[in-house]
């Protein structure tokens, strides 16, 4: 019997050996930085590769070791304001918890896990109409809370394989590497954006019923909380906004911005202005340019409101002094 | 405890490891203590409810042997099957009748004071009350020695491996195997351990993938049309396969370790050319149970053809109820009748039909037409056995081909925004309903090539470096691709 259970054991570990060379491999790169202990790659090269791979473990992680007061929540509109620049002009200390693609699930999940973090002081969600949307479920961040329970599920996630493959290839080829496509002509991708984009956002446009209630709560908490909510409505092209009438959502949308002034003070920058009938300051209809960013700041962070309606309850607005 | 938790890994070579140190004649203890162990990691004050069953049934067994009188023999058999059965109502039914009844009363204004009875419903109840009925329903026949050892009959009704979703094991297969002194075996245990490897992919590779797409649908069922219904009534049929023939295959496997050999419970039942051979190759354990101990009994074929056919009927009824305490198994069960029914009825015509198109069974045409249609109507019955209530079964039924045609209109056309919209509604990536596909593909294929046999002895005679690489593909696509965050327990458990 002992020969037979040798031989069993010998097979099995023989087996294994690969996935325990594995494990090594991903516990030395460790592309999120989740593992505790030094690793031999540095900042630059796992935020050119990790965080592009899966923005929100990358944020989540970092969120963790080192938390901040003040948080950013939303997609890659939120995604892209510059930090620094919204430090500067408020002198408070903030963090970016907003990814690319993201959705109002996220948003809110990645919330509650920075309430459970840190004491928060002030929560900022980036909302427009395509994510305040009953079928906009996506969800990257129930896979890194899984991750952080259980260490091994972090080891077996495909985007912490996929980038520590491409770390340590671009280790060893000494080249850079290169995630992402470059957006290519301006007047093909705007169309692309505008019509397809957009048909996959609207064409099955649902009531977003359990939004509603979630960010009902969240509301709620934070005033029973002492935390400071803020909704900005990013600015988007007119080209957009009339697109989102073509979709018959003129109602959808207004209810949109009802609910999110009913619950906080809201900054609305998605209304047909000077600004949103210029080209120029968008990059797609959906996205914006540096300058249109600078103004969001000095709106909502500033004081120095500008193509901007605040909206929300009276008593949060005759409190913040706006109008 | 679940097979696919890290409990059980630990769990189960510990188990092996001491179950083989001891001496054979000492096995069944041990095997019966990790046995109760098992389920008592579940909920610890249930087990009371399995030493009923089995001292009940093991002291029936004996009276029935000792008494030659067959009144006496059959009060014995009688009271097996009121406790036995008895418990499963109070425990499973209770409720849905009680809540029906209210239901009923209140229709009518009527005032209705009996309680809602609370309480959780034991795990496995259904799976080990009819594996220790068929015990003493044997033993009535006189086909089953009754077992004077009590401590192999509790092993035999707790064998953790099939102990809380089957198989339902038959007492004359099952309790003679206790008594085999089995020894270690490399070859055994890597057999099991390949059949386990295979479960494991089936249920959290395809039926954990697959469930969060099929929640995610069935949830919320009037935030979605046509296209997603069709989309999820497909998909579950692949979890609940892949969940419960994982659960075998990883029980069978489990159990090929200890040198037990259980039965096969599934034998590629999507290859099915019509319902009734559909349910010759499903959950196999229960079919014949039916079989043996409701259709034969209640007349069979055996009383004419209109009493056959109210007989399939009445079986399939009565599955359905066994499946789940709520009109939506009802439903279901009944749908399969219907159409099991129909099936026997029309099959003199059909062989006519068949003769005059020329169709033969080898065609494959006549394959694919075949597994057209028993993949339709399984997947349509599905779909009202998974809703969560008759009401939204009723409302994805009227509107199962809502938006289908703008769809495939689209997607013809070779615009596939609305795919894409599809997608973000069910939260999924393109990534995600691509690693479900091909996983679904990967099993399809595999039993393809099992109608060859077992696809373990066609691999043992292929190169070591073909075996390697496929087991490693297997253990890849269980680390990586496996849903490990979502942490679903098996469906039949509730069951």
């Amino acid at each position: 019997m002992f020969g037979e259970v040798k031989l069993l054991i010998r097979k099995l570990g023989l087996f294994s050996l690969p996935f325990v060379l594995y494990a090594v491999v991903i516990a030395v790169v460790d592309p999120y930085d989740f593992l505790p202990g030094p690793s031999p790659f540095g900042e630059e090269i796992k935020r050119e590769i990790s965080f592009k791979l899966n923005y929100a473990m990358w944020e989540m992680t970092r969120f963790k070791e080192d938390p901040a007061p003040n948080i950013l929540l939303g997609d890659s509109r939120m995604m892209s304001m510059p930090l620094d620049r919204i430090e500067e002009v408020s002198g408070r200390g903030f963090f970016n918890l907003s990814y690319g693609g993201g959705s109002l699930r996220e948003a809110i999940d990645t919330f509650h896990y920075a309430r459970q973090t840190t004491r928060i002081e002030h929560a900022y969600f980036g909302i427009n109409l395509n994510s305040y949307n009953g079928s906009s479920r996506k969800d990257r961040v129930s896979e890194v809370l899984a991750a952080q329970r259980n260490p091994l599920i972090y080891l077996v996630n495909t985007n912490v394989t996929l980038s520590a493959g491409r770390i340590l290839w671009s280790a060893i080829t000494r080249r850079p590497p290169a995630i992402g496509q470059p957006l290519g002509d301006k007047d093909a991708f705007w169309k692309e954006q505008l019509e397809v984009t957009t048909r996959v956002f609207f064409s099955n446009y649902q009531d977003p019923v359990d939004y509603r209630r979630e960010l009902g709560e969240i509301a709620a908490l934070c005033r029973t909380e002492g935390i400071g909510l803020t909704f900005i409505i990013f600015p988007n092209h007119k080209d957009l906004q009339d697109k989102i009438l073509d979709y018959g959502l003129a109602e959808e949308s207004q209810t949109f911005r009802d609910d999110l002034a009913g619950l906080a003070t809201t900054y609305d920058f998605a209304f047909e202005n000077e600004m949103t009938r210029n080209r120029d300051n968008f990059k797609d209809p959906y996205h914006f340019t540096a300058n249109v960013k600078e103004l969001i700041i000095q709106s909502v962070w500033g004081g120095r409101p500008e193509f901007v309606k605040i909206l929300g309850p009276e008593s949060e607005l005759a409190r913040s002094g706006n109008p | 405890m679940f097979f696919n938790s890290l409990h059980y890994v630990i769990f189960l070579p510990l188990v092996v490891m001491f179950y083989f140190l001891l001496p054979p004649r000492r096995r069944w203890m041990f095997m019966l203590a990790a046995s109760y162990y098992f389920y008592m990691c579940w909920k610890m004050e249930y087990i009371i409810l399995i030493v009923i069953s089995t001292l009940v049934d093991y002291y029936a067994g004996l009276a029935m042997a000792r008494t030659p009188e067959q009144a006496k023999r059959r009060k014995y058999l009688i009271l097996s099957l009121v406790s036995n059965l008895g418990i499963l109502f109070a425990f499973k039914y209770f409720n849905f009748f009680n809540d029906s009844a209210r239901a009923v009363f209140a229709h009518f204004d009527l005032s209705y004071h009996i309680p809602y009875f609370r309480v959780l419903l034991p795990v496995g109840i259904s799976f080990y009350t009819f594996q220790t009925l068929s015990y003493t329903i044997e033993v009535y026949r006189g086909k089953q020695e009754p077992e004077k050892h009590l401590g192999i009959f509790a092993l035999y009704v707790s064998f953790f491996p099939q102990l809380v979703a089957g198989p339902i094991e038959r007492s004359t297969n099952l309790l003679p195997q206790f008594y085999r002194r089995a020894e270690f075996s490399y070859a055994r245990t890597m057999d099991g351990l390949k059949l386990i490897l295979w479960g494991m992919f089936k249920k959290v590779v395809v039926a954990d993938r697959v469930g969060v797409i099929v929640s995610t649908i069935y949830n919320d069922p009037y935030q979605f049309s046509g296209v997603e219904y069709i989309l999820g009534a497909c998909f579950f049929a692949y979890q609940v396969y892949c969940d419960f023939s994982g659960y075998s295959d990883i029980a069978i496997g489990t159990a090929r370790i200890f040198g037990i050999d259980l039965m096969t419970n599934f034998r590629r039942p999507f290859f099915a050319k019509s319902l009734g051979e559909l349910w010759q190759r499903w959950h196999i354990s229960l079919s014949t149970w039916f079989r043996d101990y409701l259709y034969i009994p209640l007349g069979g074929s055996r009383k004419g053809r209109p009493r056959a056919l109210l007989n399939i009927f009445l079986v399939f009824f009565i599955s359905g109820l066994w499946h789940g305490a709520a009109w939506t198994y009802v439903i279901w069960g009944s749908v399969h009748g219907i159409f099991l029914v129909l099936e026997s009825w029309t099959s003199g015509v059909r062989e006519k039909w068949k003769g005059a198109v020329g169709l033969r069974e080898g065609q494959l045409v006549y394959k694919i037409l075949g597994i057209a249609y028993t993949m339709s109507v399984f997947n349509f019955a599905l779909l009202i056995f998974r809703a969560n209530s008759v009401r939204d079964a009723f409302h994805m039924v009227a509107h199962l081909f809502d938006g289908v045609g703008p769809f495939l209109v689209s997607i013809l056309s070779g615009d596939f925004a609305i795919l894409q919209a599809i997608l973000r509604g069910l939260g999924l990536s393109q990534k995600e309903l691509i690693i479900a596909v091909l996983s679904i593909a990967v099993l399809q294929g595999a039993e393809f090539l099992q109608r060859k046999g077992s696809l373990r002895a066609q691999l043992a005679t292929k190169p070591v470096v073909l075996r390697w690489a496929v087991y490693y593909g297997l253990v890849g696509s269980i680390l990586f691709f496996g849903a490990f965050n979502m942490s679903q327990q098996f469906i039949y458990f509730q069951f």
